[in-house]
């Protein structure tokens, strides 16, 4: 029989055992899980031309930092970008990280790109070097991208199986021409290469195609299926698209083509499974084993470099205005006979091979004999061929301005031919016009201009009217500035100037009111004319002289009085006084007032018998009297 | 005395250093390079001139011409645009925003306004934010001043009252039509630069995708969060795209 302690020993031993088991595989499979692949897209690449270094890591554990390429002697790093993609592929997910860093070879030779240590998680893994021929620059053309054959990482196992890699489906864009001339269009074709069943989900990133004029095909012209055997495998092919680009400036410019989007289909229950949507299916050549699940891939064709030359300055005629083709002009004017004041319209239309949209029909030379209004332009853009053509047609409407036969000269139109390298010069054949006199039309009908040709009016197209040329004379606005109502100051100094306005308004009302009001104003003044004329009464007593003491304190009184019952200052007595004070609270004050007024009259009478003391007693006696009545409100 | 003076200032003008010569008109060097075609030196040569010399219409037309001839319609519509705002009654910027609207990918109707609210919006798309907001004011200002004298003087109070009005009625009238506009004048206006963005119903790159767009397409702005728009387009649609997909008006 065990002891208890030797069974939980025995158990907890085969606990220890059973984890290690468990996690040993785990652990294992977790690491062989991060696994890394390289690959340039050239293997040959001349001094100066740019070489791209892809690094896809699988199952990344931790964060990926990007690789330290200093120590690199022959090549330099221009340019880093880092991704990351999700897959689903038989029920497992699949995380990719993608480093692309881009180079340029800094001399010819055999050259080693690499290696390069990748930190994952704060474990190294090393990136062997890859075998670059550089040659010298000038050597030979540039190369569409191509892949190459991966090479795998140090460490960690095989990728994981069932995940679509660049070689099995990739992108290509080519030029049709490397060099160019100004506004001869370069094509730029997309090509889709797939072993497996795919869609085309259209672009994730458009091109960037600044600098250039894009003219696009039309996608059931452009698209195109082959099928190629590439590398010994067997691929579907797939034109997706075709653009035209012509370039603005000369230089040599690289075009980022963008990026597509593919769905990748890994199930392949019926090899020749058919169409979805839009996109373009390949036919499948499955080789791994059946999966449920559809792979998302994007694809950045590698960019594509485009010399422009600059037109030649020899041989270019005085018309020229930077059309590049083939072109061919002519006119036409109906109806060729007219009254004068008629309207005649002529047609000036350029067709050919080239940018139609940017060609700039000839205008008309100065006419005496017609009135010449702004011509209307209709333009007619063809791509069916896959290249860009058209027409481009300018309407004039002239009125002849008198009678007898005029000649409208011919049109001058020069375009540059890159085939040939040459500049031409064409025109038009001399249009001639009768005008008649004008018969049974009164002056102002003959004279009366026709309606001006209204583009929208003619149903032009998009691409119809041409802009109207540069201002020549630089003009600032009357009003400078962008307006103040965005400014945070701007309304409550409105609201301010609202208010102000407002309350000085008022004022002036109230103000105006009461300088109407000619009693109200006596009234009011009273007594400030009366303390003035009492201060000059102190004024005069003081210098001693009584007779004008007394005058003034005389006419102080009664034209205080005269005021505030707005009476003639000669009319004031005691009795209108009584009239006036019926209250009987008013008793007191009418005895102060009628003593006073006595005083005052027998004053005024005997001034020079007064002595000081009796005055200066008069003068405060007015004081008094009229500051009673001041408290006493009389209205 | 004069002709000491007038000799002195002669020869100083004479020995004046080169760098007081005038200085090369960066406009018209830049119409100079777009008559001979070289539109990049065109179109560094109007900003400059856009920069040193201050805002000029003509200058944004021009550089909006440029722009349309290589092909950029995003910033030939924003500098048409721009050439609008600041001369609204500019029939050249009119007629080439028109060509280009036409050739744009997304055609966008404007929701058909009130038939009261038209006659005022054709009124006020007549002026500049700028000459509205001079007009408003100065009759504002002259109304105030009317009053301040009205008020230190009685006697002129009737005549200053009555001279009055006029400033009041102008302001009223530029306030309506302020009014009217109002929405865009609060609401810069935004336009594509990039090939095709997609308007989200959210400020983030998980939001679901509402519309797309395309370069040129111009729309208000109702709504800002860090690098990312949220736009009103004449149709009436709403969506967030990211702040780098254009530029403001």
């Amino acid at each position: 029989m065990r002891k208890t302690g030797e069974v939980l020993r025995d158990l907890w031993r085969a606990l220890v055992i059973a984890l290690v088991i468990v996690s040993g595989p785990a652990s294992a499979a977790a690491l062989a899980e991060v696994s890394i692949e390289s690959s340039v897209n050239r293997s040959s690449v001349e001094v100066g031309e740019e070489l791209i270094l892809d690094i896809t890591i699988y199952n990344a554990q931790g964060r990926v930092q990007m690789p330290d390429t200093s120590a690199l002697q022959d090549f330099s790093n221009f340019s880093r970008s880092h991704r990351q993609e999700i897959s689903f592929t038989n029920g497992r997910s699949t995380s990719m990280t993608v480093l692309s860093l881009g180079f340029f070879a800094t001399s010819p030779g055999q050259k080693k790109l690499g290696p390069l240590n990748v930190n994952i998680g704060g474990v190294d893994y090393r990136v062997p070097a890859a075998d670059i021929e550089v040659r010298p620059a000038g050597s030979g053309p540039v190369n569409a991208r191509q892949p190459t054959r991966s090479q795998r990482a140090a460490s960690g196992p095989s990728s994981v199986s069932g995940v679509i890699s660049d070689r099995d489906v990739f992108a290509r864009v080519t030029a049709d021409k490397e060099e160019v001339y100004i506004n001869e269009p370069v094509v730029l074709t997309y090509t889709l290469y797939t072993n497996h069943s795919a869609t085309f989900k259209g672009f994730e990133k458009e091109p960037v195609t600044t600098g250039f004029w894009a003219e696009e095909f039309p996608s059931d012209k452009a698209l195109k299926r082959t099928e190629q055997i590439l590398n010994g495998e067997r691929y579907v092919v797939a034109t997706v698209r075709k653009i035209a680009l012509f370039p603005t400036q000369a230089g040599v410019y690289t075009v980022d083509p963008g990026a597509l989007k593919v769905i990748v289909d890994v199930p392949a229950q019926d090899p020749l499974q058919g169409f979805i949507s839009s996109g373009l299916i390949g036919r499948s050549l499955i080789r791994q084993p059946l999966a449920t699940e559809m792979v998302g891939k994007s694809l950045a064709p590698a960019p594509v470099t485009v010399r422009v030359k600059a037109l030649p300055e020899q041989g270019k005629p005085a018309s020229f205005t930077g059309a590049v083709g083939q072109y061919r002009i002519d006119s036409q004017i109906e109806p060729r006979e007219v009254e004068v004041g008629q309207p005649v319209t002529l047609k000036i239309r350029v067709s050919g091979e080239g940018n139609i949209n940017t060609v700039q029909l000839p205008s008309l030379p100065q006419l005496e004999a017609f009135k010449v209004y702004d011509p209307s332009y209709n333009s007619n853009v063809v791509k069916d061929r896959l290249k860009v053509e058209g027409e481009k047609t300018a309407e004039i409407v002239v009125v002849p301005r008198r009678p007898g036969t005029h000649t409208v000269p011919p049109a001058k139109f020069a375009y540059f031919d890159p085939r040939t390298g040459a500049y031409y010069e064409i025109r038009t054949v001399a249009q001639t016009v009768t005008a008649k006199p004008a018969s049974g039309d009164s002056a102002e009908d003959a004279a009366a201009p026709p309606p001006a040709p209204s583009p929208s009016a003619k149903g032009v197209s998009a691409e119809a009217a041409d802009i109207r040329y540069i201002k020549t004379t630089r003009r600032s606005p009357l009003v400078p500035g962008a307006g103040p109502f965005v400014d945070p100051r701007f309304w409550p100094a409105v609201a301010s100037g609202v208010i102000a306005g407002s309350v000085l308004w008022a004022i002036a009302a109230a103000r105006r009111r009461r300088a109407r009001d000619g009693r109200g104003l006596r009234l009011r003044r009273s007594h400030a004319v009366a303390r003035a004329r009492l201060k000059q009464a102190r004024d005069l007593l003081k210098k001693g002289r009584k007779d004008d003491y007394a005058a003034e304190l005389y006419r102080a009184a009664h034209g205080y009085f005269a005021d505030k019952f707005d009476l003639a200052e000669r009319i004031v007595t005691t009795e209108l006084l009584e009239a006036r004070l019926t209250d009987a609270s008013d008793r007191e004050l009418l005895t102060r007032a009628r003593t006073l007024l006595e005083e005052l009259a027998r004053l005024r009478f005997s001034s020079s018998s007064a002595d000081d003391p009796a005055m200066q007693r008069l003068l405060r006696s007015a004081e008094e009297t009229i500051t009673a009545f001041e408290r006493r409100r009389i209205r | 005395m004069r002709k000491p003076l007038l000799l002195s200032l002669g020869f100083l003008l004479c020995a004046a250093p080169p760098g007081i010569a005038r200085a090369a008109d960066p406009f018209a060097e830049a119409n100079a390079a777009y008559v001979k075609g070289d539109l990049k030196t065109a179109a560094s040569g109007y900003e400059r001139s856009l920069g040193e010399q201050g805002p000029s219409a003509s200058a944004e037309y021009n550089l909006a011409n440029v722009y349309f001839k290589s092909g950029d319609k995003g910033r030939s519509r924003l500098h048409y645009e721009r050439a609008l705002r600041l001369d609204p009654r500019d029939k050249d910027t009119a007629w080439n925003l028109s060509v280009l609207s036409r050739s744009l990918t997304d055609v966008s109707e404007p929701s058909a306004a009130s038939v009261f609210l038209w006659p005022l919006r054709t009124a006020a798309a007549v002026f500049s934010a700028a000459e509205l907001g001079a007009v408003f004011g100065g009759g504002l200002a002259l109304w105030v001043l009317a009053a301040l004298c009205a008020a230190f003087v009685p006697r002129a109070a009737s005549a200053l009252s009555r001279a009055a009005v006029l400033p009041l009625i102008v302001c009223l009238l530029t306030g309506a039509l302020i009014a009217v506009r109002w929405q865009e004048l609060s609401q810069p206006a935004f336009v594509i630069f990039q090939p095709s963005v997609e308007a989200r119903y959210g400020p983030s790159e998980r939001e679901n995708k509402a519309f797309e767009l395309h370069e040129g397409t111009a729309a208000r702005i109702v709504d800002r969060t860090e690098g990312w728009v949220y736009l009103l387009l004449p149709d009436g649609r709403f969506g967030w795209v990211p702040t780098n997909s254009g530029e403001t008006v």
